[in-house]
């Protein structure tokens, strides 16, 4: 996967200013004359909106539409709009880890769902649901395939992170 | 028994770090499997020789009906003998055999000890399936066993030799043993043996069991990898090679003989093969000048008669065999094992280079000499008695016994020459030869030649001590043939037999005498016969193979994306689509819609459609391809799938992003070039395959015959699955096994994308090609992809 040295390099030559905190990070990469301070802040307004929203397409997801591949696919067009306002320092801050690692995650996460049924002994991937009563937010039902959906929507997000990376940051140079 | 295998297992696995901090002494810690087994089969023998088998049946696949189904019966524990008692003995040889710094003995004695368990396995197995598993164990072991010095490329064409022909075998073995298992209604071989099937496929089944058990036992014309395999440390010749993996092979034969011998394609095929490889063995064996191939090919010739006495299938025979086998293992062992000892000694296994070792290292020539005389059949040693008692079972008959019984002759008369040339060639001193220097030799691997060879001589004099075990296999050929059996004795009065015996010392003893002559005349038929050499078919077979596959991928992998496209959307049309055409038809009740808006969104996607094929710019196709997409998401909404169009809908998007990205390192149009396929053609199969598609999908939604599957799935939704969005519940629950696969071919394909571009991106800096695009798109990078290794990639 990539390696840690990826858009690691600082632009050629162009000082940062130390003092001002930088408000938009990685942009320090891109061209000035190119760069759009408007699509920038308002990726920065939405970015993380849109990350909930894929939080709740996966919890969601059991009962009305959404699951872990649309979420993660949503978490994807997140990173995606992140990339494509800053560059790839600006996806480098937003994640700062190797794709590989989330999609270890996933895959981990997914087959040790099923593990853990065949281990309490069930059949691979049998799911079982239990309902809390939680005191403020009322009743809350959990169904053991939300980890393994959670798994999916790891994987996914891993591979648009990996897109992004090999296709999109790598390319850049 | 199963604690036994256990036992070999978790030694094997601890074997490689204890080897670190002990080194050669890691042996004597493993001999610990190899002898607990033989401590436990000598507590078991009473029991078992007195015709009472001991069983164990552990639960292993209960969904397949595997079980692990072990069986300690008169042969096993023969058998056994041989695995673990002479393995005992080895294993003890090893821990002073190697010298004190050899890096990698932790490693070997690691797999040294799972062959052992492996064969311990094949051995005690009393389920087809499980002798297969650990037949195939032992195949892969002993690949590792001989590519030891995995430096040298000979070591490694002989462990690859042996792997593929064995396991080439043990492939046609499994067939064989799957329609033996399905004619029977069982795969447990006690069953099997007591009510064997007959008849419809059971002659093809035994056909490619034997074509197993021959590629196994080094069997003419498969037998060139044992001579080969002598690439391995002397040890592992002396074990694999003697006591243990060939055996298999004669194993399986004396397992099935008792009920298949009277199956018509039996007999013929194992005494001919079985005579071929004993006469081919011994006059291979007579000419050789290394000392171990010379005792390699002399296995090739005892494996050949022992696959006649235990495959023949009368108990006289059977008799033979089962004291051929145990005398074989001693005296074979004994002799590998002192070669290892001469070769440790003076460094050198050339019987031309050798001279007046035996007056140097006296004990060692008195035991190897011991087992040579035995192995040449020479009165009062054990390979005395199972020679004599081979030569019982055929000489008194008629016909075939007595064609048999001119080849067991010769194959012995052979033997005594090779042997006789083996005590010459590694201890007598020659005249004209420098006297080899002589190492002192430690008792460690004196002591198992001395203790192996005297077993022989003892056995020799005292046969009543192996008579149980060899009469306990008998009796698999009823209680009476156990009853008329004879017994093994040194003496059974002046016989044909008798005569025949001082025949074939006679004969050796003048080949040997007339060695030059016999080699001159050897040299002559080797220019003759030369071209028939089944090692060289080997190789010539393995460069056919190559040859053919490259051949081949040149052929298919032309590198062109349109014209694999084709090969792909034309086989569609031609196949299905002939089936679709002669065998569907289409009742006229179709409706155009459902709701007015569906023909305009499809008329915008049929539009957007032809516009990308049409677009010059890759930029406008790749959005007028979107634009299509887009456009069949809008289609799932109005058909009522929000989670279907909502995917679509985020997939397209991405798609389009990730187009753009490689798009900026793309030249802005498409290039005009003469193109592979012209436009006509592109045309005509673009033609036929939306035409195929069309009435496929018209064809199978009016196809149902079964009520639909999603019914069942809706009504179990929420109750089983816990959601009421049936789409996911699928997803996640009642399909949750395709969905883990599914994200398991998209972490494979993040991980190929990375690599691939990565890779390409690594070779353009290297080549300081900054300004050359990147061309990972175009499919090339994959010709490049490997020459480089993924971990380089920084």
């Amino acid at each position: 996967m990539t390696g840690p040295d990826d858009g690691t390099s600082p632009s050629q030559g162009r000082p940062v200013d130390a003092g001002t905190p930088e408000r938009l990070p990685g942009g320090a990469e891109l061209d000035p004359v190119r760069r759009s301070v408007v699509l920038e802040t308002t990726v920065r307004l939405v970015f993380h909106t849109v990350l909930v929203f894929s939080l709740y397409l996966l919890f969601a997801g059991h009962n009305q539409p959404g699951g872990g591949f649309v979420g993660g696919l949503v978490a994807g067009c997140a990173f995606v709009l992140r990339y494509i306002a800053g560059g790839r320092g600006a996806l480098r801050e937003a994640v700062p880890v190797d794709p590989g690692i989330p999609i270890g995650a996933g895959l981990l996460l997914a087959a040790g769902t099923g593990c853990v049924a065949l281990v309490l002994g069930g059949d691979f991937l049998e799911s079982a649901q239990r309902t809390f009563d939680l005191p403020v937010l009322g009743e809350l039902k959990l169904v053991s395939v939300l980890a393994f959906d959670t798994g999916v929507y790891l994987v996914v997000v891993g591979l648009v992170l990996g897109l992004l990376r090999t296709l999109g940051a790598a390319a850049e140079r | 028994m199963l604690a036994l295998l256990v036992l070999h297992g978790m030694l094997a696995a601890a074997a490689p770090a204890v080897g670190a901090r002990w080194g050669r002494r890691v042996f004597l810690l493993v001999a610990l499997a190899p002898a607990t087994s033989a401590a436990w089969a000598a507590t078991q023998a009473a029991a078992v020789l007195d015709g009472r088998p001991v069983g164990s049946a552990t639960a292993w696949v209960p969904g397949l009906g595997l079980t692990l189904d072990l069986r300690l019966d008169a042969l096993s524990l023969l058998m056994m003998a041989l695995v673990s008692g002479i393995g005992t003995l080895v294993f003890l040889y090893c821990a002073w055999y190697f010298p004190v710094g050899r890096a990698g003995l932790g490693r070997f004695a690691g797999v040294l000890t799972a062959f052992a368990g492996a064969m311990l396995g094949l051995v005690l197995a009393d389920d087809l399936i499980l002798i297969y598993v650990f037949w195939e164990l032992t195949s892969v072991t002993s690949y590792l066993l001989i590519g030891f010095d995995d430096e040298d490329a000979e070591s490694r064409r002989a462990a690859q030799q042996a792997l593929l022909v064995t396991a080439m075998g043990g492939l046609a073995m499994l067939a064989g043993f799957v329609l033996l298992a399905k004619a029977a209604g069982t795969a447990s071989l006690s069953a099997i043996l007591i009510d064997p099937p007959t008849g419809g496929t059971v002659p093809v089944a035994l056909l490619l069991i034997l074509l197993g058990a021959f590629t196994k036992s080094a069997q003419v014309p498969f037998h060139p990898w044992l001579p080969s395999a002598m690439a391995a440390p002397t040890p592992v010749s002396a074990y694999l090679h003697a006591a243990a993996m060939v055996k298999a092979g004669v194993y399986l034969v004396a397992r099935l003989a008792p009920a298949f011998a009277v199956v018509g394609v039996w007999r013929p095929v194992v005494l001919t093969v079985g005579l071929l490889t004993m006469v081919i063995g011994g006059w291979r064996a007579l000419r050789q000048n290394d000392l171990k191939r010379l005792l390699a090919f002399g296995t090739v010739s005892q494996l050949g008669l022992l696959m006649v006495l235990l495959g023949v299938g009368t108990p006289e025979a059977a008799l033979a065999g089962a004291a051929l086998l145990l005398s074989h293992g001693l005296f074979k062992a004994t002799l590998f094992l002192s070669v290892g000892a001469v070769d440790h000694a003076t460094g050198t296994r050339d019987l031309r280079e050798l001279s007046g070792v035996g007056r140097r290292a006296p004990l060692l020539a008195a035991a190897a000499t011991l087992a040579a005389l035995s192995m040449a059949g020479v009165p009062p040693l054990l390979g005395f008695i199972s020679k004599e008692a081979a030569y019982e079972a055929f000489v008194t008959g008629s016909g075939t016994d007595l064609l048999v019984f001119a080849a067991v002759f010769l194959g012995s008369v052979l033997t005594a020459a090779y042997s006789a040339r083996f005590v010459w060639g590694a201890f007598a001193t020659k005249p004209g030869c420098t006297p080899s220097s002589v190492h002192a030799l430690p008792a460690g691997i004196l002591a198992p030649v001395v203790v192996l060879g005297a077993a022989g001589v003892v056995l020799g004099l005292l046969p009543g001590l192996a008579d149980p075990l060899v009469q306990g296999y008998v009796a698999s050929y009823g209680s009476d043939a156990a009853a008329e059996a004879e017994h093994l004795a040194l003496w059974h009065g002046f016989n044909a037999a008798l005569l025949w015996s001082a025949l074939t010392l006679a004969a050796g003893a003048a080949l040997f005498a007339l060695r030059e002559p016999v080699r001159r005349l050897q040299l002559r038929a080797t220019g003759v016969l030369g071209r028939v050499d089944a090692d060289r078919a080997y190789g010539t077979a393995l460069e056919g193979v190559d040859a053919t596959a490259y051949r081949s991928t040149a052929l298919i992998q032309t590198g062109s994306l349109p014209v694999y496209l084709g090969t792909v959307l034309v086989t569609l049309v031609l196949l299905p689509g002939t089936a679709l055409l002669a065998t569907s038809s289409i009742s006229g009740d179709l409706a155009g819609w459902d709701r007015p808006l569906q023909p305009v969104v499809a008329i915008i996607v049929a539009v957007a459609a032809v516009s990308a094929a049409r677009a010059r710019r890759r930029f406008t196709a790749v959005l007028h391809l979107g634009a299509v997409g887009y456009g069949i998401a809008v289609l799932f909404v109005l058909q009522g799938g929000p989670d279907l169009a909502l995917t679509q809908f985020l997939v397209e998007t991405l798609a389009l992003v990730i187009f753009v990205f490689v798009l900026r390192r793309l030249p802005k149009n498409f290039i005009r070039r003469p193109a592979r396929l012209s436009f006509a053609v592109r045309m005509g199969i673009s033609l036929a395959v939306g035409g195929f598609v069309t009435g496929a999908i018209l064809v199978a939604s009016q196809a149902r015959t079964a009520p639909a599957a999603s019914q069942a799935f809706l009504d179990r939704s929420y109750d089983e699955g816990g959601g009421s969005n049936v789409v996911n519940v699928i997803l996640v629950d009642f399909r949750g096994f395709d969905t883990l696969g599914e994200i398991t071919v998209l972490a494979v394909a993040a991980m190929g994308i990375a690599s691939l571009v990565l890779a390409g991106r690594r070779r353009l800096t290297e080549q300081g090609g900054g300004e050359t695009a990147m061309t990972a798109a175009d499919g090339q990078a994959v010709d490049e992809l490997g020459a480089v290794a993924p971990e380089a990639v920084p």
